[in-house]
């Protein structure tokens, strides 16, 4: 199959090396084919966010690059890669980031109203409540459409999140320690919709994670391990 | 989209947006007010501050005492005949000490002739003013005695008509400013009485002051209508005022010529006026022309000219007309026009002389017209005269066909030999009442001035007080901006919310104050009753500047205008740098913020 996302010697420092700085990252590269489950997994500091991030378009490599289908990603203006996160990628975080002032329903249809015009929203917008709906319902939360961030359980939060990165119908799912604020059993049930989306749509998905466990759950993913912002 | 919808979540999400709107609501509330009081003061205060004066006054060359001239039925007549002058009027003034009771005071006399008077000024108004006035005093006290106390059939008899009578010779104005209740009890007599206010009202104003009153006048005596304040004495135990009333004599004591000499001259009074300005009121009375000449001496005399016009924008025509002098345009088209020719004649030296003269004379016109400099005259007749004789040689000089527009020049130069003609001469001098007051009108708008530099930074004062809110707002969504660039924000985006907000606040504010504010100037002497009811404690004094009631824009359409944009404006501009602070924030350190 062809080669969907390629990441290549990604290098980040965090200040000057020379004077005392912090590489994270020693040059990585990761290439991962269309409809593929990645887990990248390492001890909590040895580079495995900042690499999501990088390949997230969220920060930016001191060195090497990132190619999605062909294109060098680095070479985009702010605009562009802001058009990419929005259609292209779906983010869920460790912490839900979920905007606290908005309802559940809401929050999963912000990415779809980012790069929509005011005048096109009013044509778009019954479709994409209505798909705001339908995942919610997917992830089983028909019943939370109206409730607040603070009014839903650590995994309820999780779940929204995780509508929300699917509204856009993204090719690529970024997960940073999607269970790792979540006892082990809600975990694991969130882990389980994570799978169940990946083999369904097909949509390629890498996630980050220092849980041993969920790695042997995952029969059939690539398992990538790092130590100290090296792949070993 | 999401920008408009994350802004206005974010705007009704937080309470601080929602004082920040209150404060944007105040702070406009608050300046329409001051406005709108400044304002509507304002043209009270010129009302006043112009007094008794008339549109233009024509006076005599000379220093103080000397300054009289006679002739002036001629002068009228030529006045009468220009363009845009509808009516002139004779003054004769002089200074008297003036005896009225046991007191002394200096005053000034005027001596008018009534008729032309009521046409070229606003006696016949102030007249009016001053029997409405008492009238409604009258009317009020009556209908008081009758509201309070137990009466008598014929007490109250009595009094019901003395109310009914004082009404008549009231105005509807007036009538509107009784307390509630008075104004109603009124209104019932009337009708029960069947006298039709409205057309006694209409009467009312076509009363016309008169120097007969009644009464028999010795043939040495001289009527004489007193300002209000002139005719009061003092005040009684009572607080009541005590007051010459008409009938009643006063004497005038008047100095001649070496300080040794004086004249006694005794009046009675037939009238009295009330301009709104103190000074005046307190210090001036009127007397037939002939009888201030002859305690003057100067039979034929007279001090000035004062002329009503039929639009004040005239002003300046007028004047020039009476000068015999052309505008700085005219003389700036013959100038242009002679300039050719004199330079071809070979005469530059000439042309460089006129042409700095001109310069000299298009700086300082509206300034020296305003002042009366005498060098207006002096020059624009010298330049006038250069022109012509100029214009008088091109035969000779062979160059008749080679300039341009000659033809306009010579038109223009006989409107201005006839309106050199027409004029008054250099005898005079003219002003307008805004000249006479030029100080006190100065002293007017400096205060203006002032004051909207304070309010200035009143507005820029809130303007900070929204940055610092935004500024919070910003800090406290940190992670939301992270997170809103993780599904698609740009910088352009995150921006635009911030900057969405603070227009937000400034439009609702800008809204919110406007109504507020037009609401409070509508309502304002009724909000300062209330004050003055339960704290009784007057906020404005009304007698401090004889005022009925707070004085506001009547036509405020503009200032709300430029206020409420300005207060958007602002709000806008104090989102700037939060909004910059926002989208510049790096998604990744942001999302890491707890």
């Amino acid at each position: 199959m062809s080669e969907f996302l390629s990441a290549r010697d990604i290098v980040k420092d965090y200040g000057d090396v020379r004077r005392g700085g912090l590489r994270v990252l020693h040059g990585v590269s990761l290439h991962a084919r269309q409809g593929e489950f990645v887990i990248i997994v390492g001890a909590s500091g040895a580079g495995k966010s900042t690499l999501l991030h990088i390949l997230g378009l969220l920060d930016a490599p001191t060195a090497g690059s990132v190619w999605l289908e062909g294109r060098d990603l680095g070479a985009l203006d702010q605009r562009q890669q802001a058009r990419i996160r929005a259609r292209e990628f779906g983010f869920v975080f460790q912490f839900f980031h979920l905007l606290p002032d908005f309802t559940a329903l809401e929050n999963v249809i912000l990415p779809a109203m980012t790069d929509t015009g005011l005048i096109s929203w009013r044509r778009r917008r019954a479709e994409v409540v209505a798909r705001g709906r339908e995942l919610l319902a997917r992830v089983g939360l028909a019943d939370r459409l109206e409730h607040r961030p603070a009014e839903l359980s650590g995994g309820e939060r999780q779940r929204v999140a995780i509508a929300r990165a699917l509204i856009n119908r993204p090719r690529l799912l970024l997960l940073d320690e999607p269970t790792g604020n979540l006892d082990t059993r809600t975990g694991d049930s969130v882990f389980e919709l994570i799978w169940e989306l990946n083999q369904k749509e097909g949509q390629t998905t890498i996630m980050v994670t220092h849980n041993e466990a969920l790695v042997r759950r995952a029969t059939g993913a690539r398992i990538l391990r790092i130590r100290d912002g090296r792949f070993v | 989209m999401y920008r408009l919808f994350v802004a206005l979540r974010y705007l009704r999400s937080k309470k601080l947006n929602l004082i920040a709107i209150l404060g944007v609501a105040i702070g406009v509330m608050a300046l329409l007010v001051v406005l709108s009081v400044m304002t509507g003061f304002d043209q009270e205060l010129r009302l006043r501050i112009r007094g008794t004066l008339s549109d233009l006054i024509v006076e005599k060359w000379g220093t103080e005492g000397s300054d009289t001239f006679s002739g002036y039925e001629e002068d009228i007549r030529k006045l009468t005949a220009l363009e845009h002058v509808r009516a002139c009027a004779p003054h004769l003034e002089g200074l008297a000490l003036i005896a009225i009771g046991k007191t002394y005071r200096w005053g000034q006399f005027i001596g008018i002739d009534l008729e032309a008077e009521v046409k070229a000024t606003n006696f016949a108004g102030y007249y009016r003013a001053w029997r409405s006035g008492e009238a409604a005093e009258a009317c009020r006290a009556a209908l008081q005695c009758l509201a309070g106390a137990q009466l008598g059939a014929r007490e109250r008899a009595e009094l019901v008509a003395e109310a009914l009578h004082a009404a008549e010779h009231m105005s509807a104005a007036e009538l509107e400013k009784l307390p509630k209740r008075s104004r109603q009890l009124l209104l019932a007599l009337a009708r029960d009485a069947g006298i039709d206010l409205a057309a006694a009202w209409r009467r009312q104003s076509q009363v016309m002051p008169r120097w007969e009153a009644g009464f028999e006048l010795k043939a040495s005596h001289a009527p004489v209508i007193v300002g209000r304040d002139l005719a009061v004495l003092g005040v009684d135990p009572d607080g009541h005022e005590v007051q010459r009333e008409v009938g009643e004599q006063i004497v005038l004591l008047t100095l001649r010529g070496p300080f040794e000499q004086h004249d006694l001259k005794f009046c009675r009074i037939v009238g009295k006026f009330k301009s709104g300005m103190y000074e005046y009121d307190y210090r001036t009375l009127y007397m037939p022309l002939e009888q201030a000449q002859d305690l003057m001496r100067k039979p034929g005399h007279v001090s000035s000219i004062n002329i009503r016009l039929d639009d004040y924008a005239h002003a300046d025509a007028v004047r020039r007309a009476i000068l015999g002098i052309p505008s700085s345009a005219e003389l700036r088209v013959l100038h242009g026009i002679l300039k050719v020719v004199l330079d071809r004649a070979g005469r530059p030296g000439l042309c460089l002389e006129l042409e700095g003269r001109l310069e000299e004379l298009e700086a300082n016109y509206s300034q020296w017209l305003a002042t009366n400099n005498p060098k207006l005259p002096f020059i624009s007749r010298e330049l006038c005269a250069a022109y012509f004789e100029v214009m008088d040689r091109l035969p000779a000089l062979g160059l008749e066909g080679a300039v341009r527009g000659l033809e306009q020049a010579r038109r223009l130069r006989r409107v201005l030999e006839e309106r050199q003609a027409r004029s008054l001469g250099d005898r005079y001098r003219v002003s307008t009442w805004e000249d006479k007051r030029r100080n006190i009108l100065r002293a007017v708008a400096v205060e203006r001035r002032v004051m909207a530099v304070i309010l200035f930074f009143m507005v820029l004062l809130a303007g900070f007080i929204i940055l610092a809110i935004l500024y919070t707002t910003v800090v406290e969504k940190t992670r939301d901006i992270g997170i809103l660039k993780s599904i698609g924000g740009t910088v352009g985006g995150i921006m635009s919310i911030f900057l969405l907000n603070g227009l937000l606040i400034g439009l609702f504010g800008a809204i919110l104050g406007t109504i507020g504010g037009t609401l409070l100037c509508k309502y304002l002497n009724d909000v300062e009753d209330v004050i003055y009811k339960l704290t009784r404690w007057r906020v404005f004094p009304r007698d401090v500047y004889s005022l009925d009631a707070i004085p506001v824009d009547k036509d405020p359409f503009w200032s709300i205008v430029l206020i409420a944009l300005t207060a958007i404006l602002v709000s806008f501009l104090a989102a700037v740098y939060p909004a910059y602070k926002a989208a510049r924030m790096h998604p990744v350190e942001a999302l890491r913020y707890e």
